[in-house]
């Protein structure tokens, strides 16, 4: 077999591959895009339309005014509060982790290693376990409807990112700290100076893992938040569904859905170069 | 051309740069505009806060009766916070975490699926002894007499027990429906079959009009709706139900009258092909397929349904009575919800304003123009159906007509009895199992509940203060030996100095660690030897020694079934997860500027989130609309068919189905073993070429074992992830049909959200734990022998 023909069905394999990945989307496009009457419809294989006849955009215009209780404010509360929160979790991980990773990475102290591996077994526990008596002490704190019991733990750090982050900077020669301590350096400032200047595909992959985990975020905010005002798009979405959990309006959901997912789509697209330049020279040499 | 693509890639990082900064100074402004102008409202006012769910039109149902209380002269002091979560299950789960934290919201939405668990511990307001103040201080008050009686008598509850039907009145009811089947006159007349009289008809007319249907081309006779207060409600008709009145002792489980009906209905669904099938799951893939015009009947539904069918124009509809038992009193269900006034709320005079208004006259007719539901107050509900005349269905009366003979549908008091049977019926109804066997196990398992709930009523207190002060004070005093010792033995100079700045970096995770991860683990330690029921707070939970370890181990079943339905999910997903990873990632590894587009198309299923996915995967799915079938029916030969995965063939397909969504999810785990590929030295490759090594040689000889250390991460973190499995399947199945998909962790969740066993959770929280790290710890000395570290250091 030639190096042509081996190239060619490998990029077969990757389209083919990718017609199945785009289908969830190209789905729920189609749907957004529907009449009512189509849109109950397009759960039938028979039925649904592959490509939409009469795209109706104003679904778009109209789902987002109905958000919430007063037009348009439902969802630019729920827009800017998920934009805030994320900015501030994205902005804490990355501060947080990268002290530390750097820490455990160059840094000697005595009982550094039975930390990194109280550390890594943390990872482990399942997040079910801490739910209620977390609620119970945000409670006490009155953190209740607020953004700091989603926001204020990520600035304490996360294992897995503070894990890359050690990666990484284990990798950085010595002589470089060496040479920025006999210029004077305190370690915040080689932290700040030197190390975090030449992490940036580490704090590429930190930045989108956070951003689409936070954006995401159901339980979390289900759970600590309560006024509308505060609400998060993730459960903003949800107001589309009725008591009976049946959906009288899935050509709105759909788009608002859609409309949520933009941000992490676009953010995805621009960052995946530096993201898998990040991974392959820190991450996986575990 | 170089240039310009690079050109515009700089143009589009740039935009997309703006507009993120320009997105975040809104959001900060935004938030900044909306907190000035909040201030202004508040002044001083008493806040109640109301939680409750509904879409849109019912979002702004409620809305306006807010806006119209908050106008009266008389609330000028009241201001009402609205908390709505959309569906019922979410306000559910919410109501409880308030509970548990003992801030409970002042006024919110009280089903019959958890009023008697609320009454039984004491959480809920006594309306009447509001009234009784009312009354006794001469204010204008509810009158009782004006409502429905089988609506008031919902929400009845005697509370040592829980039974629904009689006892105190611990919630005034907000609006009600009966059921009855919404059906499609122009089939009918096709079918030449006569249409159900409003005044009443049989089981053997509907059954005939249905298998009369069912013969014309492409149509089905009827959708009937399996819930289990349908299937129970048509038991009434037969008149005969599961249990004594309030779901008590004795049970009829074995009773032969009980069987017959069900058979009937078991054949109706399973003998006979398209005469009945199961609405249900046709509910949960999005479709209203009465809407289609080729069902002939669809129920037993509420009044909720006529607002979506009244978009119908390419057919006549109207509504017909619950079909009854030839010769037997008719009879008819309940569903209704009321609004609950928190017994511990600090503002109970103004919450019970609020609920009177919304009882009264003015708020009723107000919630009336929705349609959804049927207002309480008699006299407002006749005046409602007589102004609607005109619209469909014409027959709305018959809603009315019915709460004569209507019972309360309520549920069984304890959760974990709801649960019990709906997974029975489940299995008699979409699994097929015999009606017999499955009754008999329901009916054991009750038993064992009531036993296990006698049990524990000794009343032993956890002591907090000891159990506190028995952490807190070892904890302590080990810190405080440890800080001793490094201070003897600190080292000097630069060491020092390097030593604290150490720990001082490090100090974030283990202060977070401390607060965030070791006292809420610590906590449910204590508490899985605890029975605490997370409606109450925490001083109400009791210790229980080892009760919970044993009764998982020697009594729970479903414990058992969770854990192999978890464990084979695992064996299918982990592997096949992998190598599909693992392939696409080789495919991928080559330097083409279309890669980045690949990678990102591959990728995009993980960023895809939420309810939206769940319905689509639902619908790919599904037994007989589904786009698999549709798809694969065709190929696959005549013998063999596509399984109906999540529903008659869930117990074998349900878990290889959630392993094949899985394929979706791997972009993450491909990017890793992309970044691992990317990571082997070229010369590594050459020199093997040199040897004469290519294809599967070089694969196995070059490739695997530079990729192990990789590789073994990987297989790490799928086998955590893959007994962690929760969401995808809470969110399409919820364990159903039976307990064919019902994963740990689902179960899990069951526990402590559904039944409130928090301790019983817990428990089986800390046995996955140790599960997870057995396993683990069994891979890494497994693995050993095979994992090439060497390549760590090139």
């Amino acid at each position: 077999m030639s190096n042509r023909m081996r190239n060619l069905g490998a990029v077969a394999l990757l389209v083919l591959g990718s017609v199945g990945m785009i289908f969830p989307f190209w789905w729920m496009l189609v749907t957004s895009l529907s009449t009512p009457a189509e849109a109950s419809s397009s759960g039938s294989a028979s039925t649904f339309n592959w490509l939409p006849s009469d795209p109706q955009w104003h679904n778009y215009y109209d789902a987002l005014k109905r958000m919430g209780s007063r037009p348009w404010y439902g969802f630019l509360d729920a827009l800017s509060n998920t934009i805030i929160i994320t900015t501030l979790c994205v902005v804490g991980q990355i501060v947080s982790c990268s002290l530390v990773g750097y820490s455990f990475a160059k840094l000697r102290f005595r009982g550094r290693e039975a930390t990194f591996i109280l550390m890594i077994a943390t990872m482990m526990l399942p997040a079910q376990v801490t739910m209620i008596p977390l609620f119970i002490m945000f409670r006490s704190f009155g953190w209740i409807d607020t953004m700091a019991p989603l926001v204020v733990p990520l600035f304490f750090g996360t294992p897995f990112f503070i894990f890359m982050f050690r990666q990484f900077f284990a990798q950085v020669p010595e002589a470089l700290i060496e040479a920025a301590r006999i210029d004077g350096c305190g370690h915040v400032r080689i932290w700040a100076q030197i190390m975090l200047p030449i992490c940036k595909p580490v704090i590429a992959i930190t930045a989108i893992f956070t951003f689409i985990g936070v954006w995401n975020d159901f339980l979390g905010p289900l759970i600590y938040l309560q006024s509308e005002e505060n609400m998060t798009l993730a459960v903003a979405l949800n107001s589309f569904q009725n008591t009976y959990g049946d959906f009288r309006e899935a050509h709105f959901l759909m788009a608002a859905s859609i409309v949520t997912m933009i941000p992490c789509i676009v953010l995805f697209f621009t960052a995946q170069k530096q993201f898998v330049s990040g991974l392959s020279m820190g991450a996986v040499k575990g | 051309m170089q240039g310009f693509v690079q050109q515009i890639t700089r143009g589009a990082r740039a935009a997309v740069a703006i507009a993120a900064v320009a997105l975040v100074v809104f959001a900060f402004g935004w938030r900044g505009y909306r907190w000035i102008t909040k201030k202004s409202d508040a002044d001083g006012r008493t806040v109640i806060r109301v939680l409750h769910w509904g879409d849109k039109g019912e979002d702004d149902i409620v809305r306006r009766l807010v806006e119209d209380f908050e106008q009266l002269p008389e609330n000028k002091d009241v201001k009402v916070l609205r908390i709505n979560l959309g569906q019922a299950a979410l306000v559910r789960t919410k109501l409880q975490t308030m509970f548990a934290a003992g801030d409970p919201p002042d006024v919110f939405y009280l089903g019959l699926e958890n009023v008697s668990d609320l009454a039984r511990k004491n959480l809920l307001a006594d309306v009447e002894s509001l009234i009784a103040d009312d009354k006794a201080r001469n204010i204008p008050t509810v009158n009782l007499d004006d409502f429905f009686p089988a609506v008031v008598k919902c929400f009845r509850v005697e509370e040592s027990t829980g039974q629904v039907g009689r006892g105190k009145l611990v919630g005034l009811p907000k609006d009600f429906t009966t059921v009855g089947f919404y059906y499609n006159k122009d089939l009918f007349k096709r079918a030449g079959v006569p249409e159900p009289s409003p005044t009443g008809w049989t089981w053997e007319e509907f059954i005939t009009a249905a298998r009369a249907i069912a013969k014309l081309p492409g149509c089905y006779g009827a959708d009937f709706v399996s819930w289990e207060q349908m299937v129970r409600i048509y038991c009434w008709t037969h008149h005969i139900d599961f249990a004594s009145p309030g779901w008590s002792q004795p049970y009829h489980f074995n009773d032969p009258l009980l069987h017959e009906p069900l058979k009937k209905l078991q054949d109706w669904f399973h003998a006979e092909k398209r005469t009945l099938v199961s609405a249900k799951t046709q509910l949960e893939t999005m479709q209203e397929p009465f809407l289609a015009g080729n069902v002939g009947m669809t129920g037993p539904y509420g009044r909720w349904k006529a607002p979506i069918f009244q978009q119908i124009d390419s057919f006549d509809w109207d509504l017909a009575p619950l079909p009854q038992v030839k010769g037997l009193e008719p009879r008819n269900g309940v569903f209704t919800v009321a609004w609950g006034i928190a017994q511990a709320g600090k503002h109970k005079s103004e919450s019970w304003r609020f609920v009177k208004y919304l009882a009264g006259a003015r708020g009723q007719a107000l919630m009336a123009d929705a349609g959804l539901a049927i207002p309480v107050l008699r006299k407002v509900a006749e005046a409602a159906v007589e102004a609607e005349r005109t619209k469909q269905p014409k027959n709305a009366g018959v809603f009315l007509t019915a709460a004569d003979h209507a019972e309360p549908t309520d549920f069984p008091p304890d959760p974990e009895f709801q649960q019990q049977l709906r997974v029975g019926l489940e299995e008699i109804f979409k699994l097929g199992r015999p009606i017999e066997s499955v009754l008999k196990r329901v009916e054991r398992e009750w038993t064992e509940n009531s036993r296990r709930a006698d049990v524990a009523t000794d009343e032993r207190v956890v002591p907090w203060v000891a159990v506190i002060s028995g952490v807190a004070i070892p904890m302590g005093l080990i810190v405080a030996v440890v800080g001793v010792l490094w201070w003897r033995n600190r080292p000097r100079g630069g060491d020092l100095a390097e030593e604290v700045a150490g720990m001082g970096m490090i100090s974030p995770w283990v202060i977070g660690f401390m607060a965030f991860t070791a006292f809420p683990v610590l906590l449910s330690l204590v508490l899985s030897f605890c029975r605490w029921s997370s409606l109450t707070t925490l001083e109400h939970a009791q210790f229980v020694g080892w009760d919970n370890f044993r009764s998982l181990f020697a009594r729970d079943a479903t414990f058992y079934r969770a854990l192999r339905a978890t464990t084979w999910y695992a064996i299918l997903t982990v592997p096949t997860g992998q190598i599909a990873a693992l392939i696409a990632a080789m495919l991928m590894n080559r330097e083409s500027r279309w890669m980045g587009v690949f990678r990102s198309i591959w990728y995009l299923p993980g960023v895809l989130a939420g309810v939206g996915m769940a319905v689509m995967w639902k619908w790919v799915f599904h037994h007989e609309h589904g786009l698999m079938k549709a798809v694969l029916d065709p190929i696959l030969p005549a013998a063999l068919h596509m399984p109906a995965c999540f529903e008659k063939d869930a117990e074998a397909w349900g878990v290889p189905a959630f392993a094949f969504i899985n394929l979706w999810a791997i972009g993450g785990t491909m990017m890793i073993y992309l970044a691992g590929l990317k990571g082997i030295p070229k010369d590594l490759y050459e020199a093997a070429a040199i040897d004469g090594a290519l294809g599967w040689k070089r694969f196995r000889n070059v490739t695997l074992p530079m990729l192990s250390p990789v590789l073994f991460f990987n297989f790490i973190m799928a086998i955590i992830g893959s007994f962690q499995v929760f969401t995808q399947a809470y969110v399409m199945t919820g364990g159903g049909p039976g307990h064919s998909t019902r994963f740990y962790v689902v179960y899990l969740y069951n526990q402590a959200f559904d039944f409130h066993e928090m301790g019983y959770s817990s428990a089986m929280a800390w046995l996955l734990l140790l599960i997870i790290l057995t396993l683990t710890l069994i891979v890494m000395k497994g693995t050993k022998r095979f994992v090439y570290y060497e390549a760590l250091k090139s």
